[in-house]
């Protein structure tokens, strides 16, 4: 079983179609990435995944998303509990106006937990698997604020991480950040696909090669090639494929 | 991106440029074979200094490409072709100025027996059938003819197994020509060796046009 699958998926913002009939398949513990030029709709896809796109008006999905087995889109999804298990990391860091210690717990607050020692615990675990416990563990009440770029980013996957996802999300993650800021964003996710399964958005081609297992490249709205990152980047199938990673179009 | 195109475009014009300098090499070696004129081999060790230019032109190119643009699929593999491509050829200029060399070295020319027993014009002539083919090969990127090559090779490979063989006869029938017959079996040997660097060159062809890795493969190419 795929812990992510798609089966005919399409995606209508009005009578736009973002997305056309998306056959796509995810392996647990693997990275894999979205690559294509703006507007191709991996955006789109990636936010389907945790029903992000319910909040905007007038769109509508036909087909499936199946995340472990069980299509994500049926009514009696609990949409609280499908966002613990598909967590969501932005293009630029989106800390809350509180402090470190209060940005990771948050999700666990919100999700009904009162036990401070389990609280702790999770917090201390997050930040650790997020690489900024070293740089931020005598300054946890200090406010999220004042952290650089690189390091808010990093806050805001441990943040993810809190509530212990199955599926982690990252849209364009490290677009924002200078290179050694990405290098370690970069580091973290190889690091992190031993427990999840990551989906990343990216614009940085040498991003893709160096983190990604699988990449899938998406053009006006179509999958148009999907396979292991060394094949797509070394030998594409399809000439599509082929001029975009090399730059000569998108 | 466009400087990416422009500097891919440069690079196989370098290489190009490179094959098309190193075939008058081996050409004009066998003219100075032919006509024993030591004018021509000193125009091949001035022209070496060219083609060891060249190599390193291309050496520095490539590195530039690799740290600037970052290459990918089929321009990574045109790059990486071409880096191998140009040290294939610095060695065919090598060893087309060592056959010049005996030219300085040996005062009297080439026997005519003995040249038509080793079979070396035969030989000579597919080699330089073999390094125009290279020049178009690498300025169409046809791997048709980088394939017929491999076949071009075979007998390249069989005079030169023949030839030992073929020297020792020699020795016996002409003691006065032995150091003649021993020049021109180790011309035999390098113009050998140059066939098997044109193949090396062939596979680079096929590696960059059909991402297929055909070195070191037994099995038919």
């Amino acid at each position: 079983m795929y812990i992510l699958e798609t089966r005919n998926l399409n995606f209508f913002y009005g009578d736009y179609e973002a997305l056309k009939n998306i056959n796509f398949r995810v392996e647990t513990n693997t990275v894999t990435a979205l690559i294509g030029p703006s507007g191709c709709g991996k955006s789109t896809f990636i936010r389907l995944f945790n029903r992000m796109n319910d909040l905007i008006d007038n769109t509508r999905i036909i087909g499936e998303v199946f995340i472990e087995g069980k299509n994500i889109y049926l009514k009696d999804t609990k949409i609280d509990e499908l966002r613990k298990k598909v967590g969501m990391v932005f293009q630029k860091p989106n800390p809350f106006p509180m402090s470190i210690y209060e940005n990771v717990a948050y999700g666990l607050r919100v999700n009904g937990e009162t036990n401070k020692h389990t609280i702790e615990e999770s917090v201390i675990s997050s930040l650790m698997q997020a690489a900024l416990w070293d740089e931020v563990k005598d300054n946890l009440k200090k406010s999220a604020i004042g952290l650089s770029g690189g390091q808010q980013q990093r806050l805001c996957i441990a943040r993810a991480l809190a509530v212990k996802p199955s599926i982690l999300c990252m849209d364009e993650p490290a677009s924002a950040l200078d290179p050694i800021s990405t290098s370690k964003i970069e580091d973290l996710i190889i690091d992190l696909k031993k427990k999840y399964t990551i989906i990343i958005v990216t614009h940085n081609m040498q991003q893709a090669a160096r983190v990604s297992d699988f990449t899938a490249f998406f053009y006006l709205g179509e999958l148009i090639e999907y396979d292991v990152t060394n094949k797509i980047f070394t030998n594409p199938k399809e000439v599509r494929t082929q001029n975009y990673v090399t730059g000569r179009f998108g | 991106m466009i400087n990416l195109e422009l500097s891919l475009k440069q690079l196989k014009q370098d290489t190009l440029d490179m094959a098309k300098l190193v075939k008058g090499q081996v050409e004009k070696n066998k003219e100075s074979l032919d006509t024993w004129d030591q004018d021509i081999v000193h125009e091949i060790i001035a022209n070496e200094k060219r083609v060891d230019v060249y190599d390193l032109k291309i050496t520095l190119d490539v590195e530039n490409i690799l740290a600037l643009y970052n290459p990918v699929a089929v321009d990574l593999r045109f790059v990486l072709s071409c880096l191998n491509t140009a040290s294939n050829l610095e060695r065919i200029g090598d060893n087309a100025r060592k056959m010049a060399n005996f030219v300085l070295e040996f005062e009297k020319p080439l026997d005519a027996t003995i040249r038509k027993e080793l079979r070396f014009d035969e030989m000579y002539d597919q080699t330089l059938i073999m390094m125009s083919e290279i020049c178009s090969g690498i300025e169409n990127e046809d791997t048709k003819l980088a394939r017929k090559l491999f076949k071009q090779d075979h007998l390249l490979n069989e005079i030169h197994m023949n030839s030992h063989k073929t020297s020792v006869i020699l020795f016996r029938q002409y003691p006065e020509l032995i150091e003649q017959t021993l020049y021109l079996y180790s011309i035999i040997k390098k113009m050998e060796r140059i066939g098997d660097l044109c193949k090396n060159i062939a596979e680079e062809l096929i590696f960059h046009i059909e991402a297929k890795v055909v070195k070191h493969s037994n099995k038919k190419k």
